[in-house]
C-alpha cells in the first residue's frame, strides 16, 4: 500500500523526538563522524567529544533500564555507563564500526539500544533476573482461554493468506496480541513505516478480518 | 464448537481482552537473543533476521513483552528527572571525561602496537639493521608462539569461570558446570577473564591478521561472548587457510552447534556434527572432540553414534566431572535406544 513505507517520514518518529535534546548543535559534526572517528581509538580529544555528545543520552537510558529492575542508585547508573563505553571500545570498537547509518539521527537510537543491553546483561548475569512480569496465571487454559485460542488461529489463518504479507501480519500481532501501540511499533527501524504506514496496516486488516467472518469465510 | 459460529460480532474487542486476559510471558528455548531482538529499533539487523525475530516476537508473550519495553524505554523522551540525573552524572565533569578518554585510547595502544614493533623498527635505525633485524624477528616470534598458548589459556579460564556452552573447548580441561543463564554479549563488568581474554586474541589478531592460529582464538573469544555468527565467520576464515587443524573443527563444530540451538536449524546441526567428525578423524582420541560429537550426534537423534561416543570418551576419562555429564547423557540415550527414555524423538520425515 502507498504511503506505508516511507523512510522520510520516519523524521516524525519517536526515535527523533526522542533525541531532539541531544541533536547536533550549529558548527558540530555529525555523530555519524564522531561515531566513526572514535572507531579507531587513536583520539583522545574525539574520545572526550564523544563522550560530552553521548553522556546525557547514555546516562538517560541506563537510568531508565535500570528502574525497570527497581534500581535507583546514582554510583551504579554511573558505573554501568561507564561499561557501556567500554563495549563501545572493546574487541577494536566492533559497536562502533558495526554501525549502519540507517536514517538520520540513527546513530542516538544504536547507542542508547547497546547501553540498555549493557544494563540487561548486568542484571541477567549478575542476579539472574529480568524485569518484573506480572505473575503467571495460576489455572491451566480453561474455556475462555480455549475459545480465545482458536479465534487466534482462525484470525491467524486468515492472515496467513495472501495478499497479506508476513509484515503486516507481525504488525497486527503485535498491535492486538503484544500490546504495542502505532508508535512503537513504528519505532521499529527494521520495519522502515511510519506511524501513519502502521495504523494503515491495522485498520486494513482489521477490515478484511471483520468482512471474513461476517461472510462466513470462518 | 465451529470456528464459523463464532461470528464477526466484536471479535477484535475479544482478541484483545484475551490478549491481555491469557498473557503468558515465558521464555522458551525456542526464544531469540534478547539483545538482538533490540536492535530491531534502530534497524540494524538484516532483513532476513529481522524478519525471523519480529515473527517470532508476534507470537511470544516473553519476546513480545521485551520488544515493547524496548520500544517504550527509547522512544519516550527522557523524563525531567532523568535529565536531571543524567546532568549530576560522573561525567559530566571534564577531567573525568579525559581521563576516560584516555583510557580508551592507551588501552587500544596497549592491544594494538606492541613493543616488539618498536623494538623492530628501532633497531635497524641505530645501525644494526642486520643483527637486529635478526634477534628482532627472533623475539617477535618466540612472542608470537608464547601468545598464542598464553591467550588460549585465558579463553580456557574464561570458559571454566563462567561456563555458558554445553560443548568443551579443546585443550582446556578443567572441568566446570554449566551456567542455566546465558550472558548475551555485554556482561564484562562481571567477566573481566573474558575481557583478558578477548583484549588478549584482539592484540595477536591484530598484528596477525591471517594466522589462522588466531583466527581461530578470535572466533573462540566471540563463540564465549555469545556470538555465534562473527565466530563462524572467523572460524571458517581459519578452516580455509588450514583445513586440517583438529582445533579449528572443533571450535568451527561448536559454533555451529551454539547456532543451531539458537536457530533450531537442523542443517546447522548437521555442519556442527560434519565438523566435529573432520576433526576426530584426524585426533581420534581427544577427549573434548568425543564429547562434543556426541553432542552433536544427540541433537540430531543418532542415538547410536551418540552412545558410542559417549562409551568411548568414558574409556579415557571415567572419574572428571565431564566423565560424570557423560555417564548422564549415555545413560538417557541408551534409554532412548530402548525405547524408555525422554529424550525427543526424531521428528516426522518431510519431503
Amino acid at each position: 500500500m502507498s504511503g506505508e513505507t516511507d523512510a522520510e517520514d520516519r523524521a516524525g518518529l519517536a526515535f527523533e523526538v526522542a533525541e531532539a535534546p541531544w541533536a547536533p548543535r550549529a558548527g558540530e559534526e555529525a555523530p555519524e563522524a564522531l561515531l566513526r572517528e572514535c572507531s579507531d581509538l587513536r583520539h583522545t580529544q574525539a574520545w572526550e567529544r564523544f563522550l560530552r555528545r553521548f553522556n546525557p543520552v547514555i546516562v538517560a537510558t541506563v537510568v531508565r533500564t535500570l528502574r525497570r529492575y527497581g534500581f535507583d542508585h546514582a554510583g551504579l547508573s554511573d558505573d554501568l555507563a561507564q561499561e557501556v563505553y567500554l563495549k563501545f571500545a572493546a574487541n577494536r570498537a566492533r559497536v562502533l564500526r558495526e554501525f549502519k547509518p540507517m536514517y538520520p539521527g540513527a546513530v542516538f537510537g544504536y547507542l542508547r539500544v547497546i547501553a540498555a543491553n549493557v544494563v540487561h546483561d548486568y542484571f541477567k548475569s549478575k542476579l539472574g533476573r529480568h524485569p518484573e512480569q506480572a505473575p503467571l496465571p495460576q489455572d491451566v487454559a480453561g474455556k475462555d482461554e480455549l475459545e480465545w485460542q482458536l479465534l487466534l488461529r482462525d484470525i491467524d489463518d486468515l492472515l496467513k493468506k495472501p495478499p497479506t504479507s508476513e509484515r503486516d501480519r507481525q504488525i497486527f500481532w503485535l498491535y492486538y496480541r503484544q500490546g504495542m501501540s502505532a508508535k512503537e511499533i513504528a519505532a521499529l527501524a527494521s520495519l522502515n513505516l511510519s506511524i501513519k504506514g502502521v495504523e494503515s496496516v491495522i485498520v486494513r486488516l482489521n477490515q478484511m478480518i471483520r468482512s471474513a467472518f461476517e461472510n462466513g469465510e470462518r | 464448537m465451529q470456528s464459523g459460529d463464532r461470528g464477526s460480532g466484536d471479535l477484535i474487542e475479544r482478541l484483545r481482552a484475551g490478549a491481555q486476559a491469557h498473557r503468558r510471558p515465558q521464555k522458551t528455548r525456542k526464544c531469540p537473543n534478547e539483545d538482538r531482538l533490540r536492535l530491531l529499533l534502530p534497524g540494524q539487523i538484516d532483513p532476513e533476521e529481522a524478519d525471523r525475530l519480529l515473527t517470532h516476537a508476534a507470537g511470544c508473550d516473553w519476546c513480545g513483552t521485551v520488544l515493547r519495553e524496548a520500544a517504550q524505554d527509547l522512544t519516550d523522551p527522557p523524563t525531567g528527572e532523568e535529565e536531571e540525573l543524567a546532568g549530576k552524572a560522573r561525567l559530566t565533569d571534564p577531567v573525568r571525561r579525559r581521563e576516560l578518554a584516555e583510557r580508551i585510547v592507551t588501552r587500544r595502544k596497549q592491544t594494538g602496537d606492541g613493543p616488539w614493533l618498536a623494538i623492530w623498527r628501532w633497531w635497524p635505525a641505530a645501525g644494526l639493521a642486520a643483527v637486529g633485524t635478526a634477534v628482532a624477528s627472533l623475539v617477535f616470534q618466540m612472542g608470537w608462539l608464547g601468545g598464542v598458548p598464553a591467550a588460549e589459556r585465558l579463553t580456557c579460564l574464561a570458559y571454566a569461570e563462567h561456563r555458558e556452552l554445553a560443548m568443551r573447548l579443546m585443550a582446556c580441561a578443567a572441568y566446570a558446570p554449566i551456567h542455566t543463564e546465558r550472558g548475551t554479549g555485554s556482561s564484562r563488568m562481571i567477566r573481566p577473564d573474558l575481557l583478558d581474554a578477548e583484549a588478549r586474541v584482539a592484540r595477536g589478531a591484530e598484528t596477525h591478521p591471517n594466522d589462522p592460529a588466531w583466527l581461530r582464538l578470535q572466533g573462540r573469544a566471540d563463540l564465549l561472548d555469545g556470538k555465534d555468527d562473527p565466530a563462524i565467520a572467523e572460524l571458517e576464515r581459519a578452516r580455509a587457510l588450514r583445513p586440517k587443524d583438529a582445533y579449528i573443527l572443533s571450535d568451527l563444530g561448536m559454533a555451529y552447534f551454539q547456532k543451531a540451538e539458537r536457530t533450531h536449524d537442523p542443517q546447522l546441526q548437521a555442519l556442527a556434527f560434519e565438523r566435529l567428525s573432520e576433526g576426530a578423524r584426524l585426533k581420534g582420541n581427544d577427549p573434548a572432540l568425543l564429547f562434543n560429537r556426541a553432542l552433536a550426534a544427540e541433537s540430531l537423534y543418532a542415538y547410536t553414534e551418540a552412545r558410542d561416543d559417549w562409551e568411548a570418551y568414558l574409556r579415557i576419562d571415567s572419574s572428571s566431572g565431564w566423565a560424570q555429564e557423560a555417564r548422564q547423557h549415555l545413560d538417557g540415550v541408551k534409554k532412548n535406544l530402548s525405547g524408555s527414555g525422554s529424550m525427543p524423538l526424531p521428528p516426522p520425515q518431510t519431503r
